[in-house]
């Protein structure tokens, strides 16, 4: 996540999800795409990822997170307001992923600022088109 | 005498000794082959994953054969990759089946696999929109089993839904064993345009008990089909579940007078839904409606009622207390009160 090395630098992703099969295809694009990648499969693993970041360090974050809402040990929107209220990470775009059928958990995602949402099943090129309006 | 006791005891103390290592050495080698078989589906996914999301992408890279063992994994990752992407992506999914023959294979396990086998044919053909399956699919839409039933209903809509909805709608009513959440998931699936007519039809048709199955699948129809079918057979509905069914189609408040007409049905469930109905249209001058029920005998229609209550902006629990002269039930008002509070705190 750490962005301060020497060369050109590469934009980082952090995926939160806990389907393998839709981790591997967000991560298998936003490679191909150039992006660096990091997964989290649940949201407590998320958080010590989150927590592992020196606070002193400002740009010890990722540039965007893809967060799905249903993870386990800690939610999505549990995430979502410990990352806007850490002192490094609370400014980082925020996409929420959802089964359309948790619709309603949106409107609270976006009360607690989140950027955007995409709704699964979804389309893999709609995904990066999205991404990539905050990504450059 | 004394001299055989000890000899039997070794002949069980030997037999028990060699039955522990027989179990013994089952548990492990069914624990090798487990681990061989995971090993193999974890290589097969590494090798497959990646060749999935190049088709998807648009690319067609070379394709290792498929092994027979490897079917069911296979099978597996496309099925799930079908369900977990829409739109064009669906596209690269059915070609990399094709392109390894995954349709003739799906064919074969639909004519002549077990039962397992079959439905993973059923699902994967559905998902290719394999039209060669169609006889055989729709065949299997009548089959006793309901898993194999409602699976092959489901390919059959996705096969070809404009001609597969006169199929499968028929059963939607009689058969009472799909669940009914996975029919109006097919149904959803299928799109209310394609299904707003035909079910429509079915409700207006259709005696009990499968008219009341037919009525609460309405929510898969347009909104507007939905309401004006419940309107329509609330004219001359006597039968209460039926009554009860079209009441929870009513979503517009245009219905208000139509709702309020059953607000005293003897039947609670009629009670029940007309409450929940009218709140989902009420503009709030309901109030001395909802606080009539507050005294219903049955304890649902209470609860409901305080629910719809306590969602009035302008209700005031403490002041209608104050005019009433009385407090409502302990655990109503417990229920108002926390409804109440719920409801400010999302205002802010």
């Amino acid at each position: 996540m750490d962005n301060s090395h020497n060369g050109p630098v590469k934009k980082s992703v952090f995926i939160v999800e806990d389907d393998e099969e839709i981790s591997f295809v967000l991560s298998f694009m936003l490679e191909r795409e150039g992006y660096e990648v990091t997964i989290s499969k649940d949201g407590r693993d998320a958080l010590n990822l989150i927590d592992s970041a020196p606070e002193t360090d400002m740009s010890a974050h990722p540039d965007l997170v893809l967060l799905d809402i249903m993870l386990p040990h800690f939610d999505g929107i549990q995430v979502l307001t410990y990352i806007r209220n850490h002192p490094t990470w609370k400014r980082v775009p925020v996409v929420m992923l959802t089964a359309k059928s948790q619709a309603a958990n949106i409107n609270e995602a976006f009360a607690l600022g989140a950027n955007e949402y995409i709704t699964k099943p979804f389309q893999p090129d709609e995904v990066l088109v999205r991404i990539k309006r905050f990504l450059n | 005498m004394h001299n055989l006791l000890p000899v039997v005891l070794n002949s069980i103390l030997a037999a028990t000794a060699a039955i522990s290592v027989l179990l013994v050495a089952s548990i492990v080698l069914l624990h090798l082959r487990h681990q061989s078989r995971e090993g193999r589906r974890e290589r097969f996914l590494s090798e497959w994953r990646p060749l999935f999301a190049e088709y998807i992408k648009g690319s067609k890279p070379a394709l290792p054969a498929l092994q027979a063992e490897d079917v069911p994994t296979f099978c597996g990752l496309l099925n799930y990759w079908h369900n977990t992407m829409r739109g064009e992506a669906l596209n690269g999914i059915k070609e990399i089946g094709n392109a390894v023959g995954i349709d003739d294979i799906a064919l074969n396990l639909l004519r002549a696999g077990s039962l397992s086998n079959r439905l993973l044919g059923v699902v994967v053909l559905g998902n290719l929109q394999e039209s060669r399956a169609w006889d055989e699919l729709t065949a299997d839409v009548s089959s006793a089993n309901p898993i194999v039933s409602l699976t092959a209903a489901r390919a059959v809509l996705q096969v070809d839904p404009s001609r597969g909805i006169d199929v499968v709608l028929p059963y939607c009513g009689s058969r009472s064993d799909w669940p009914l959440a996975g029919v109006a998931s097919m149904l959803q699936m299928a799109g209310p345009t394609l299904v707003s007519d035909p079910l429509a039809s079915q409700c207006l048709s259709s005696d009990r008990p499968h008219v009341i199955r037919f009525i609460r699948l309405l929510s898969c129809a347009q909104r507007s089909v939905a309401e004006a079918t419940g309107r329509t057979i609330l004219k001359t509905a006597t039968d209460p579940e039926v009554i009860a069914a079209c009441l929870r189609q009513m979503n517009d408040v245009g219905d208000h007078d139509i709702i309020c007409g059953y607000w005293d049905h003897p039947e609670w469930y009629v009670r029940l839904q007309a409450v929940k109905a009218l709140a989902r249209v009420s503009r709030g001058e309901d109030t001395p409606l909802f606080i009539r029920r507050l005294k219903d005998e049955s304890w649902w229609v209470k609860f409901r009622a305080a629910e719809a209550l306590a969602a009035i902006p302008s209700f005031d629990l403490f002041k209608w207390e104050q005019i009433a002269g009385k407090f409502v039930e302990p655990d109503l008002r417990r229920v108002l009160l926390q409804a109440t509070e719920t409801r400010r705190s999302k205002l802010g």
